[in-house]
Formats: structure tokens, C-alpha cells, sequence
């Protein structure tokens, strides 16, 4: 025998395939060890997550429940007190009406009297009529000196702001002047 | 081959990330978060509804302190029409001062406001002092009665030969109204 000789291997040598990423038959292995390492972390925190936030629903959903039992509450409580809501708006109403007549208040009276005064003996005033704004006078006048006294007497009067005639006429039968006037004042305008 | 590795790990990890998120994380987070949402608006709701109840407990005690006031408020402006009870003041009114009252007549007021008008369009004759009398005395309560018109006419008594005076008036009384159940 030859002191030297070589082991003769007939076994055929294994050559890696090409693969993903050039990753090739270790590509399983890989995928199995990523799965026992980084796959398992991922998947238990997000367990622990969706468990988290499954058990806080609980808690939620008691806070929800408790919270409804307290408007329930407070509604049924609302619905007894709404009677005298309404009595005091009601009130209030009232309160301002009555104020906003009192601010707006009239003297029909002085008023009435106030053009009596002015009225001269041998005048005969047919009608009087009055509202806040305005006077209107329709009237008769038997001589036309006293015509002119009742209007320099409306006319001096520091009160009155305006006098408008209206109609005017001189009848002849019955041997009278008659007009009518609208009269404003101060405060009426 | 290490960084082939390091890619790898990276895909996979994106991989289960966004499939466990959008299928595991996102339906729970969606249904908590809505919750949350509807906690949020139902405190909101139970505290403006405290603070009513704060506010209607003053009232209440507002009203049990002026109940004599709101008695004269009722009076002034009722919580009906009640125009037989104003036809009966104006009558006695008249009455007391010779007044001869000819025709009353009532407009009920069909706007929404309140409180609303009751206009009243009256014919009355008598003498001039009666009139003016008259006319102070049913503009002074106790319901308020705002005159808005007032017309005059003298005229000559055929039968007395003295003059009387026909008088128009116009006015409003009011009256409130209040809700349904009250």
C-alpha cells in the first residue's frame, strides 16, 4: 500500500438554490425563527392590548350605564320643576308688559281738559278725538274773533308743537266757521 | 446574508403589525373610543342638566317668596281672557259714575305674543264730567286697561234740551296664556 493516498468522497457536494433574497433554502428556518422571536413579542402585545382595551370597555360601559340612570334622574326631577318655570317666565312676561305700559302712560284726562280750557265761549267742538300721537278737533265757531282767540291760544301754548288744518269753510246759512284741526303736543311725538 | 436576514425580519414584522391592527386592534379601539365619546357627551349633558336644577330651585324659592306679588300680577294681567269679568267691571264702573255704556265689543289678539291683547271697542254716552270720570276710573285697575283711543261727540238731547256727550273708546286689556298641561 502507498504511504500516501486521499480520501475519495463519491457524495455529491449541495449547492444552495437561489431564493428570496438570495435568503435560499434557509428561507423556512428563517420564517420559523423570526415567528419564536420577533412574531411571538408582536402578537403577545398586541393580545395584551386587545385585552386591555376589551376589559376597559367594561368599565366604560358601567360609567355609560351610570351616567344615563343620573339624566334619567334628572329629567323626571326637570319635569316636576317645569311648571314653575313657565309660571315664572310667565311672570316675567307680565312684569314687562306692565313696565312698558307704565313708561308709555297717558293722561287722558289733562288731556280733555287741556283743550276744554282752550276753547273759547262761542266755540262748540262737535268732536274730540285722541290717541297717544295726535288731537283732532272738528269744531264750530259762531264768530270769527273767537276763532282767533282758540287759535292764539294754541298757538302761544309752549306745549303744543304742531297745529294742522285740515278742512276749513265759512257756512254761509248757518253763519259759523267750521274746521278741523290735528293738534301734536310734546311727549305725543 | 445578515442584512438579507434584517429585511426579512422587517417585512415580516410590518406584515403582522398592520394584519393584527386593522383586524384585532382597530374594531376594539373603534368601539372604546365611541364610547368614551358617548361618556363625554352624556357628563356634558347631566352637568347643564345639575345647573338647570340649581337654577329652577332658586326660582322656586323666588316664587314661594312673591306669591302675595304674583297674586296682584294675576290680577293686573289673568292667565285667561276673562272678558265677562272685564264686561262686569266696565258695567259697574258705569254705573257708578251715570254712564250709559251702548255696545261692547271684544278683538281677541291672534298674534303669538304674550302677554296678549284683548282690544275692546266701546260706545257709552253721558255728561262731560260722567265721561271724564268714567274714563279715569276704568284705566285704574285692578286690571290694567290701556286706553288707545278716545272720541268725543257732543250732541243735543231732544228730550232734556241738554247736551250729552256719545263717546268712542278704544282699549286694550290683557291676559296671558300659559302651556297646555299647566
Amino acid at each position: 500500500m502507498p504511504e500516501e493516498y486521499k480520501d475519495i468522497n463519491f457524495v455529491p457536494e449541495k449547492k444552495p438554490k437561489p431564493g428570496i433574497a438570495g435568503v435560499g433554502d434557509n428561507l423556512g428556518q428563517r420564517i420559523f425563527q423570526w415567528t419564536i422571536k420577533t412574531g411571538k413579542i408582536i402578537i403577545m402585545i398586541v393580545e395584551f392590548l386587545v385585552l386591555a382595551i376589551f376589559f376597559s370597555r367594561f368599565k366604560l360601559n358601567q360609567d355609560l350605564i351610570k351616567l344615563k340612570k343620573d339624566i334619567d334622574f334628572s329629567a323626571q326631577v326637570l319635569n316636576v320643576y317645569q311648571k314653575d318655570e313657565t309660571n315664572l317666565r310667565n311672570a316675567q312676561q307680565k312684569i314687562e308688559k306692565i313696565k312698558a305700559i307704565d313708561n308709555s302712560k297717558f293722561d287722558w284726562e289733562k288731556q280733555i281738559s287741556f283743550i276744554q280750557s282752550k276753547v273759547p265761549e262761542l266755540m262748540n267742538i262737535e268732536t274730540l278725538s285722541i290717541n297717544k300721537t295726535t288731537t283732532e278737533i272738528s269744531a264750530k265757531v259762531k264768530d270769527a274773533s273767537s276763532f282767533g282767540v282758540f287759535v292764539r291760544e294754541l298757538v302761544n301754548d309752549p306745549v303744543i308743537t304742531s297745529i294742522t288744518f285740515s278742512s276749513s269753510r265759512y257756512n254761509t246759512e248757518e253763519k259759523e266757521y267750521e274746521f278741523s284741526m290735528d293738534i301734536t303736543m310734546k311727549g305725543d311725538e | 446574508m445578515k442584512k438579507d436576514y434584517d429585511y426579512l425580519n422587517i417585512t415580516l414584522s410590518i406584515i403582522t403589525i398592520s394584519i393584527l391592527g386593522a383586524f384585532a386592534l382597530r374594531p376594539t379601539l373603534v368601539t372604546a373610543l365611541k364610547m368614551r365619546k358617548d361618556i363625554n357627551e352624556y357628563e356634558e349633558l347631566r352637568n347643564k342638566m345639575r345647573n338647570k336644577l340649581l337654577k329652577l330651585g332658586e326660582i322656586q324659592t323666588l316664587l314661594d317668596k312673591s306669591k302675595s306679588d304674583l297674586l296682584l300680577l294675576n290680577e293686573l294681567i289673568p292667565d285667561y281672557p276673562n272678558e265677562e269679568k272685564l264686561l262686569k267691571t266696565i258695567n259697574d264702573k258705569a254705573l257708578l259714575n251715570n254712564v250709559n255704556v251702548t255696545s261692547v265689543d271684544y278683538e281677541f289678539d291672534k298674534t303669538d305674543t304674550n302677554p296678549k291683547s284683548l282690544t275692546v271697542h266701546m260706545s257709552a254716552n253721558s255728561g262731560y264730567k260722567s265721561i271724564i270720570k268714567f274714563i279715569k276710573e276704568i284705566s285704574s285697575g285692578p286690571r290694567i286697561f290701556e286706553i288707545t283711543n278716545i272720541e268725543l261727540t257732543e250732541e243735543k238731547d231732544t228730550k232734556t234740551n241738554n247736551y250729552i256727550i256719545n263717546m268712542e273708546l278704544t282699549g286694550k286689556a290683557y291676559y296671558s296664556l300659559k302651556n297646555e298641561d299647566d
